[in-house]
């Protein structure tokens, strides 16, 4: 009997409201449920349904463009054009190592003037670090491992799991009602009014509340693995963590609110990022940060 | 997990073979086949000549270009575009997954695991939604959002940078 519902709701789960239908019309003559059981199934499929289109790239690329220009509504923009190019360039080195190194507006770092210890990534793949990360950071493997995290964050696609189900039901079901492409100006002023509601979910997360534990152990593996395949020491990782764990007994708010669980992310991280000694960084690695860590 | 289920469903008058049918179609989530048509979900993106970020660039694709899938190597799909032939990243590319469920049951296009990111592209949040959003909220700096997209690394320099550090690309080994 168990065995029999759980086949019932399997196309419940998978998100597909018409095979639902089919399953549920097969538990009534089966005698398995009533009537109202299934049409509260049908019901409950149509909804999960509606709410399982995901996010499409362009979405996500405006929704993070939204974003983007919240958090520079709270921070300045930190115009260095060496330090901007360097930021990117380490950027862009982790990303290719990443599991998504193509979004549709590509990937893009920047520095916000302050000295908060921070970074955010945004959905789609704005990403910034702030001047006060920058300084805290000691070498380019631990300002990549910064990046890295973040960029594990897009790739894996953590903003837009901040997105309230409600709200993104309510974009779906609104989007599914249009035949036209061309909206009316109410239409459209209740499109933008849930464009302001999704990127405000999206920001409280990134800079309010922060991600959940899993959601940051996730991005840190990630993170873990990017920087192996490009080259740089995974071991930097932990000291960063430990570094933040250090600074966050003296400061708070900032990172050290959104990032409450880092005793935890610095056990997690130790076996894949492993233990064993490597050579020194080359010295252009190594010169090249210096040399442009003196502009922040 | 099928055997278990496939026993202990009864249908009135049910023969095992459709039983069995509809489990596997529950249960086998996608498929994917050489030769299919997939396209472009990014604004901009490359084909190569080898599944390798530095190597020969053959076409520069944009949004919506479709591409004929040859086979996937790691995180790398062959495919030919017009009479090229080359390699671009997964993640650039709208899914080759089938979604046998969508295909066999669904009458339209609503259910999210095969949902066209190109069809999608004028639905939903666009560039007129994020106007009519930018009006509402002068305070909102959409000039510098577009100055930190404008910013791009050269590939050379970042091919040099690569080097010169002692870093290494991914070759689509994961």
């Amino acid at each position: 009997m168990k065995k029999s519902l759980l086949l019932l709701l399997v196309p419940l789960f998978v998100g597909c409201a018409t095979a639902t239908q089919v399953a549920t019309s097969v538990g009534v003559s089966a005698g398995y449920i009533t009537e109202g059981q299934k049409q509260a199934l049908d019901k409950t499929a149509v909804k999960a349904e509606k709410a399982a289109r995901p996010v499409s790239e362009t979405e996500e690329y405006y929704i993070g463009r939204g974003v983007a220009a919240t958090i520079l509504t709270r921070y300045s923009l930190y115009r260095n054009q060496t330090v901007t190019a360097y930021v990117n360039h380490v950027g862009n080195t982790v990303v290719m190592g990443s599991p998504r190194p193509y979004t549709y507006g590509g990937y893009h770092f920047a520095v916000l003037d302050t000295d908060e210890i921070n970074a955010f990534a945004c959905p789609g793949g704005t990403i910034f670090v702030t001047k006060g990360m920058l300084k805290m950071v000691r070498n380019e493997d631990e300002l990549a491992a910064v990046l890295s995290h973040e960029v594990g964050h897009v790739a894996q696609k953590h903003g837009l799991q901040a997105i309230s189900s409600a709200r993104w039901t309510e974009v779906v079901t609104t989007l599914a009602t249009e035949t036209a492409k061309t909206y009316t100006a109410a239409e459209m002023a209740g499109l933008v009014d849930l464009f302001q509601g999704t990127v405000d979910d999206v920001f409280k997360t990134l800079v309010v509340n922060g991600y959940g534990r899993e959601q940051e152990l996730e991005a840190d593996m990630l993170a873990i693995g990017c920087l192996k395949t490009c080259g740089y020491d995974g071991r930097q990782f932990i000291r960063v963590l430990d570094r933040l764990e250090q600074t966050s007994k003296q400061t708070s708010g900032g990172i050290f609110s959104t990032h409450p669980d880092l005793a935890e992310r610095i056990q997690a991280a130790k076996g894949p990022c492993g233990a064993a000694a490597r050579p020194p960084a080359p010295e252009e690695r190594v010169i090249r940060f210096k040399k442009t860590a003196v502009s922040w | 997990m099928i055997d278990i289920l496939r026993f202990d469903f009864p249908l009135e008058n049910g023969c095992p073979m459709k039983r069995t049918m509809l489990l596997i179609l529950f249960l086998v989530p996608a498929l994917s086949f050489a030769g299919e048509t997939v396209k472009v979900k990014v604004q901009k993106t490359t084909l190569f000549e080898k599944p390798n970020f530095f190597s020969r660039i053959i076409a520069t694709l944009k949004f919506g270009d479709q591409l004929e899938m040859e086979e996937e190597v790691k995180d790398w799909a062959k495919v030919k575009f017009g009479r090229q032939k080359g390699y671009i990243h997964q993640s650039a590319l709208t899914s080759t997954k089938v979604d046998m469920k969508t295909l066999l049951f669904s009458s339209s296009s609503s259910s999210g695991a095969s949902e066209d990111e190109v069809a999608l592209a004028g639905k939903g949040f666009t560039p007129e939604v994020e106007r009519s959003y930018g009006r509402a909220h002068p305070e909102m700096n959409y000039a510098l959002v577009d100055e930190i997209e404008r910013y791009s690394v050269d590939p050379n320099s970042l091919r040099s940078f690569i080097q010169r550090g002692g870093l290494k690309v991914s070759e689509g080994q994961r």
